[in-house]
């Protein structure tokens, strides 16, 4: 028997009915303001995110004010997101909130200026409602190693959210926000939304600003959203994707939505058939070759495709990642923020003291890993390698991307898994990123689509890529699965 | 090739780091280092055309990357000129320690030094 999830709200009833595009025809036709809807909105989050632990703040405070502010302005209510509640990852800085990246270096620190994502929601009228969990420093998959303790998936208490982005995944499935903001690394965008039954899109790399967003792996980090049907997430990229001179890897021009020019019919995906043979999980595997029949029946046409650099995906991956990690963090040294130890003796014993005490595990275990490559003798042959393939994997996939449109992948080899099973054994965590760490190495988008699953299963999230700067064509196809319903936001009914 | 990682070694690393080890975390990290360093060996032995000769900067290398598939793409940098910058007291309200307008820090020429 099915029991109704007490996660279930008015918010999640319907994947529109509280989306942004819909509460903001509500707000500019005076159905209601922006704060009679705060008003309900946070006793829902009040009730439920003690359970979930999705939110390590709500800025209530901060919230009405701004919503009194966007009502007092009526130039105002013509902007595209006049009132929508807005929320973020605590790694994107925003001046008074915390900032705190789930690490207890950084216990306390509150953001000192705003992202170029923060300034440019906010001057769509966006509200920002509160800060989201996540993995310590973005590193996880499944949102267990945060000093804010773990966030819980709405669809099963007993399960994990995905990560590193878990807390933000988990309210926008929640109905916190209807659209919410994560960072993509390595997936930790793409693979929470799949566990959590969202959509989630990483961008092509640099084409939303990394500004004001801590940095973990410089050339892999991408701010990513989260929403629980696709033209919010189009919405959104309209608004955020843009040149910034303020992050010199930024692309030029702007996202321009394509929502409504894509047709299924004469499309062809490619599908790296040899990598799936292992490790994929019946249910996985089930919803991904019934999407893929539902599409041939459309008349999209599927090829099968090789990608032979893919089997050092993760040995690439992590040199590439830990060698930037441990460089990004060395400025967390106790000296102008966050935590510093007691009683060091000299200037070397403050800077260890302090991020002894101050890094959990991961982030510890990643930092030695960086190190060590990148140390005197082991560089050329690991870091220097590592890039070199990801340059060869590079090629290789544009060599693909003449034949397909999209490439066609699950999200996660599983759905998400209980809480516990994977803490202890880093190599096991690691692998169920398999599949997202590509779209980062190579820096293409991606986007993961929540496929149908029978009532009361767990979300699976399935995964297409396309070429370098073709967001705007990925979110159109993902809208005509929607529209088509092919795919859809696992209900939390 | 097994790679053997003595405790001194580890230690080493972590010193790099600027991290502290328990023992039982430089007996954990002996073990894990190695295991990972193993996968990471297959990696260096594969036959690369000598056109792939790794570009270290790799932030670059993924503009490099983007910037060829759409030309002209990529913003250069701004120009050096000071703006945004974060206010003194808003700076200074965060630090751990201050006096005044500074930072406060240990000696950096301590004694054993």
């Amino acid at each position: 028997m099915i029991t109704k999830n007490k996660f279930a709200s008015k918010y999640t009833v319907n994947q529109n009915t509280h989306s942004a595009f819909e509460i903001v025809k509500d707000f500019q036709n005076g159905k209601q303001s922006p704060s009679e809807y705060l008003n309900d909105l946070f006793s829902n989050i009040e009730k439920l995110n003690p359970e979930l632990n999705a939110l390590t703040s709500i800025q209530k405070d901060y919230a009405y004010e701004k919503a009194k502010l966007l009502e007092k302005s009526f130039h105002k209510m013509e902007l595209p997101l006049f009132g929508v509640p807005i929320i973020i990852k605590e790694n994107i800085q925003k001046i008074g909130f915390p900032v705190e990246c789930a690490s207890k270096i950084l216990k306390g620190y509150k953001g000192q200026y705003d992202a170029t994502v923060v300034s440019s929601l906010e001057n769509a009228g966006a509200i920002l409602i509160g800060t989201a969990n996540m993995d310590e420093f973005a590193m996880g998959s499944a949102n267990e190693h945060s000093c804010h303790g773990v966030v819980r998936n709405p669809h099963n208490t007993s399960r994990v959210s995905g990560g590193s982005s878990g807390g933000s995944a988990v309210a926008c499935a929640a109905g916190f926000a209807p659209i919410t903001f994560g960072s993509d690394t390595g997936g930790s965008v793409r693979q929470p939304a799949g566990f959590c039954g969202i959509y989630g899109i990483k961008p092509t790399y640099g084409r939303v600003s990394r500004y004001g967003l801590v940095a973990f792996g410089s050339s892999l980090d991408q701010i990513s959203p989260f929403a629980r049907n696709v033209k919010d997430l189009d919405t959104v990229m309209s608004i955020v994707a843009h040149e910034d001179a303020n992050d010199s890897t930024s692309l030029k021009g702007s996202y321009k939505s394509k929502l409504g020019s894509v047709t299924l019919k004469g499309k062809t995906v490619g599908v790296l058939r040899s990598i799936l043979k292992q490790g994929v999980d019946d249910n996985v595997m089930k919803e991904f070759l019934t999407l893929e029949e539902n599409l041939k029946k459309q008349g999209v046409k599927f090829i099968d495709i090789e990608i032979p650099s893919l089997e050092h995906t993760l040995s690439v991956y992590y040199l590439i990642a830990c060698a930037e990690v441990s460089t990004n963090l060395s400025r967390f040294d106790g000296i102008r923020f966050g935590h510093r130890a007691q009683n060091s003796e000299d200037l070397f014993d403050l800077y260890c003291k302090t991020r002894s005490e101050g890094f959990g595990k991961e982030v510890k275990r990643r930092i030695m890993l960086g190190t060590f490559s990148l140390s005197a003798g082991f560089y050329d042959a690991f870091y220097g390698k590592a890039q070199a393939v990801r340059e060869l994997m590079s090629k290789q996939f544009d060599e693909v991307f003449e034949k397909v449109d999209y490439i066609y992948l699950p999200t996660s080899p599983a759905s998400a898994f209980e809480f516990g099973i994977n803490a202890f054994d880093p190599i096991k965590e690691y692998l169920y990123d398999v599949f997202t760490i590509p779209a980062n190495l190579i820096g293409v988008p991606g986007i993961s689509v929540p496929a149908n699953v029978p009532k009361g299963s767990l979300p699976v999230g399935l995964q297409f890529l396309a070429k370098r700067g073709n967001d705007a064509e990925l979110l159109a196809f993902a809208e005509v699965l929607e529209k088509e319903s092919l795919v859809g936001t696992t209900s939390l009914e | 090739m097994a790679t053997e990682f003595s405790r001194e070694t580890v230690k080493r690393i972590a010193e790099l780091g600027r991290l502290y080890l328990t023992e039982e975390e430089i007996s954990t990290y002996q073990a894990e280092l190695a295991k990972i360093l193993e996968a990471f060996n297959a990696l260096a032995q594969l036959p690369l055309p000598e056109d792939f000769a790794g570009d270290a900067r790799s932030a670059l290398v993924m503009a490099k990357a983007v910037e060829k598939a759409e030309s002209d793409s990529i913003s250069r940098l701004r120009p050096d000129e000071a703006n945004n910058s974060i206010a003194i007291q808003v700076f200074l309200n965060q630090a751990p320690e201050r006096e005044g307008v500074f930072v406060k820090v240990p000696a950096i020429l301590a004694p054993s030094t």
